[in-house]
């Protein structure tokens, strides 16, 4: 053991055996972060904090500066600007630069890095703070459902159990914090699905606090307590996974997350006016507004809307069928068309003459905001 | 940063040799000056250029059509011929050029036979110019073969198909399509032999064409004035500068020629058709002259040294002495390596990468001008440390670390930084993600570079005729010394152990390409 690793920080935890706690109580906090490379700007006045124990999805497009905000938190790469605190320590800001290996942050790797000369034991035994006894390689195997593989080597590893070792190996460095960059991307569709819920489920067990890096929309909202969307170096919102697709805060997000339907709109007293008939929401101004609807919001029917909701005429023109639901496209009396998302049945077919509805969460945008975004 | 340290201070040795070179001569420019400025000078400058750009041009004319024949025919016995062709790489210069003077030299086996039966005392005299040609193109033309085969391989059959199908012909194909994009290759290998040349002693010397490298020798060994020899030295390399000058510039070109290695499909074989019978004689010209007929001269002056009087106990004690420094070296080589290949491509700043081309300066080095100035180093700065073993061994590490180097460095680039950035995250310190990932990791890098400074130093010559203590001998001066003094027969048994040793060093090259 070299000195630099004996005098590693020790958590509360070090060398305990105690995986369930919840008395993780630090979030990760990020201020006005701003790194380029060269001409490159990478982030630009990035702010986030991450909850305590809980799982926060950093989502954008390639090339938004996840990674590089990743590897700012973990201490890879050196911010031009901005700070970094993990619960009570500032990790990074002017003057104070804390090495990765004193950050106690974990990391998972999207090919998930697992030592090749090293077995699956280990890897594990690699992590483990000093003085750890060797059985908790064997509980951290147990926790991600690995028991028995201990002698086997990475390569003879299939994808999603490269990825569960990572795992392990990244909690038993006992961190305060982990960081998943892309975690899901190199398994097939099958096991994608199988390993989100297993993850997320350790995760919250250990209670560890976690950010974890995607650009697939559906594993952001699936996985995450919180969803941080990202844009051209910042967060553009942060909410819960329904606050951020029901009620985006800008055109951008809103079709980033998901299909959406854009209409024109009038605010009036405390109601607002489209062609999908007026609804009652009281989004803070009055005038031109455009509103944002996703199309499984934009109910259909047969006859007017129950509850006396206001509702409009239109015809079906086409239709997609994809067996578990429908997307319909409507021709409105304005001759506009717009989706509708509904369950495989009932059958709609083009022709029919229907009465389309707003039913779900709508947002609604000052129509001079929702310009300037669409200008960007 | 200890890594840094490190990688400076194996750099600062690496050039010792050269700017001790460069205060010798700075310390008496008058003589230097006295010493150079003479037409002889430009005659040497003529002769060795001469030497090099007709060996480099052979050597490309005969390699190019073996590669092709070794590759993409349907020449019989393709794969035999494929590894003989490749195989005079491992015959030293000084081994190949005693072997033919010891066979077709005044006093060489061919005059002996022909003696008797015909009255011939004297052959065309194949000394100079000539032989010095002959010999250093006949081992040195693989290195042209085998990066212009592993070109070929990698080219994309379907450029030549989407040839073939426009009506061009088969030969019309070659030169339009294919040999543009051998074109970097042949580069690569044609610098390399010039470089070979302009760095060879033994051969020249052996052949007594008065190159550079025989001239410094000739002058160190006739006065004790060193100002002379270290002048001319400087001059070859500059010489040397300007070579790997005019490399650099020309790879800047070829890059953008370079296609994407890998082919999806084996090309199918050419068939030869009457080409064949022709094919088969030129193959086996080449390699009847580079390897059938040394290796038949060696053995026959080893059964001639059996039935006389073979000195056992000295190839015994010369083996030792060659595998012992050479061990040394390539021990050395390999510890120096890791630093200098972790600073250049974990941390590719500025100061990495000079930290690296300086560890390359062995490369521009011939041996007998980095021997001559470890000499005057030797003597005039640190007597202690002059006529040791230790002396020759430093000799041999600034001559072959860059070997060493580039394998770590290979090594090194399959392994991800993500897993040193999850040593880290994990809690380690620099250092010991360097113990405990990175080390391991490039583990056999390493060994194959330290293995491959092994074989190449073994077969090493001037720089262990000059720095060797008195008195020790390896199998490389034992084969010189019994070439100078015409034992012929005292040569062949070192010679064939040297081959049997360095043979692996094939392998380790042709695994690189």
């Amino acid at each position: 053991m070299s000195v630099a690793t004996a005098s590693r920080p020790r958590g509360r935890r070090a060398g305990s055996v105690n995986i369930s706690g919840m008395e993780n109580e630090r979030g990760i906090a990020c201020k006005g972060l701003s790194k380029r490379f060269g001409e490159v700007v990478a982030v630009a006045g990035f702010d986030l904090e991450a909850q305590a124990g809980q799982i926060t999805a950093l989502l954008g497009p390639s090339g938004c500066g996840k990674t590089t905000t990743l590897r700012l938190i973990s201490g890879f790469e050196q911010p031009d600007a901005g700070t970094i605190r993990l619960g009570d320590r500032t990790l990074n800001s002017s003057g104070i630069v804390v090495p990765p290996e004193r950050r106690r942050i974990g990391l998972v790797f999207q090919d998930y890095a697992l030592f090749p000369h090293h077995d699956v034991a280990g890897n594990v035994a690699y992590a483990l703070p000093e003085g750890t006894p060797r059985s908790r390689v064997g509980e951290l195997l147990d926790l991600v459902g690995l028991t028995g593989t201990e002698g086997r080597f990475p390569h003879v590893l299939s994808g999603g159990q490269q990825q569960r070792v990572a795992l392990a190996r990244a909690l038993a460095a006992d961190p305060e914090a982990i960081l998943l960059d892309e975690p899901f991307s190199n398994l097939d569709a099958s096991l994608r699905d199988r390993m989100r819920r297993e993850v997320r489920q350790i995760l919250l067990e250990t209670g560890v606090t976690s950010i974890f890096v995607t650009h697939d929309q559906e594993e952001a909202l699936s996985i995450a307590d919180r969803v941080a969307v990202m844009r051209e170096g910042r967060i553009e919102q942060v909410g819960t996974p329904e606050e951020v697709y029901g009620r985006p805060a800008t055109r951008w997000v809103a079709e980033f997350l998901g299909d959406a339907v854009i209409l024109p709109a009038t605010v009036e007293n405390g109601e607002v006016d489209c062609e999908l008939g007026s609804v009652a929401q009281n989004p803070g101004f009055r005038g031109p507004a455009e509103v944002i609807i996703r199309p499984e919001s934009i109910a259909i029917g047969a006859s007017p809307a129950p509850g006396g909701l206001d509702s409009r005429h239109g015809t079906v023109v086409a239709r997609d069928f994809y067996g578990h639901d429908q997307l319909l496209h409507v021709e409105l009396e304005s001759g506009r068309r717009i989706r509708c998302r509904r369950a495989g049945f009932p059958a709609w077919h083009p022709g029919d003459h229907v009465q389309v509805w707003i039913e779900g969460p709508l947002t609604v945008l000052p129509a001079a905001e929702a310009a300037a975004d669409r200008a960007q | 940063m200890p890594l840094g340290l490190a990688g400076a201070a194996i750099a600062a040795a690496m050039v010792l040799p050269l700017a001790y070179l460069v205060i010798t001569v700075a310390d008496s420019a008058d003589t230097a000056i006295d010493v150079v400025a003479t037409s002889r000078t430009v005659e040497l400058v003529i002769r060795s250029t001469a030497l090099a750009v007709a060996v480099t041009g052979t050597a490309v004319l005969v390699a190019v059509p073996l590669a092709w024949l070794t590759s993409r025919t349907d020449l019989p016995g393709r794969r035999i011929w494929a590894v003989a062709a490749a195989l005079p790489l491992v015959i030293p210069s000084y081994i190949g050029a005693y072997a033919y003077l010891s066979a077709l030299g005044p006093a060489g086996l061919l005059r002996d036979a022909l003696e008797q039966p015909f009255g011939v005392e004297r052959l065309p005299d194949i000394t100079g110019f000539f032989g010095a040609w002959l010999v250093l193109t006949l081992f040195t033309y693989p290195l042209v073969l085998l990066p212009v085969r592993s070109a070929l391989r990698g080219l994309d059959p379907q450029l030549e198909e989407a040839s073939l199908g426009l009506g061009h012909s088969q030969w019309r194909t070659f030169r339009s399509v294919v040999l543009p994009q051998l074109v970097p290759a042949i580069g690569a290998g044609a610098v390399l032999v010039a470089l070979y040349v302009l760095h060879d002693f033994g051969a020249v010397s052996i052949m007594r064409f008065d190159s550079f490298t025989r001239e410094i020798y000739t002058l160190y060994r006739a006065s004790f004035d060193r100002t002379g020899p270290a002048a001319l030295a400087l001059i070859l390399v500059l010489l040397m500068l300007v070579l790997l000058w005019l490399e650099g510039r020309a790879r800047g070109r070829f890059v953008l020629h370079r296609s994407a290695p890998g082919t999806k499909r084996p090309a199918r074989p050419i068939p030869l058709g009457a080409w064949r019978v022709p094919s088969l004689i030129l193959c086996g010209i080449v390699c009847g002259l580079a390897l059938v007929l040394p290796a038949g001269v060696l053995v026959y002056w080893s059964f001639q040294s059996f039935a006389g009087s073979t000195d056992w106990g000295g190839t015994l004690d010369a083996a030792g002495s060659s595998l012992l420094v050479s061990g040394l070296a390539a021990t050395a080589a390999a510890a120096c390596a890791i630093p200098i290949a972790i600073l250049s491509v974990r941390f590719p700043g500025r100061l990495a990468g000079l930290a690296e081309r300086l560890s390359f300066t062995g490369y521009a080095l011939p041996g007998i001008v980095v021997a001559l100035a470890l000499v005057f180093f030797g003597t005039r700065a640190v007597p202690a440390v002059y006529q040791t073993l230790g002396l020759l061994v430093f000799a041999f590490l600034v001559l072959f670390l860059p070997l060493a180097i580039g394998s770590a460095r290979a090594a090194l680039q399959q392994v991800s930084p993500r897993l040193e950035e999850a040593a880290r995250s994990l809690g380690r310190s620099p250092l010991a993600v360097i113990r405990t990932v990175t080390a391991p990791l490039m583990r056999s890098g390493v060994l194959a570079g330290g293995a491959l400074v092994f074989l190449t130093a073994i077969k090493e010559l001037p720089a262990t005729l000059i720095l060797a203590p008195i008195g020790f001998e390896t199998l490389a001066t034992e084969i010189w010394n019994a070439t100078n003094v015409g034992f012929f027969e005292r040569g062949a048994v070192p010679s064939l152990v040297l081959l049997v040793i360095s043979a692996p060093s094939l392998y380790l090259l042709m695994r690189r390409e």
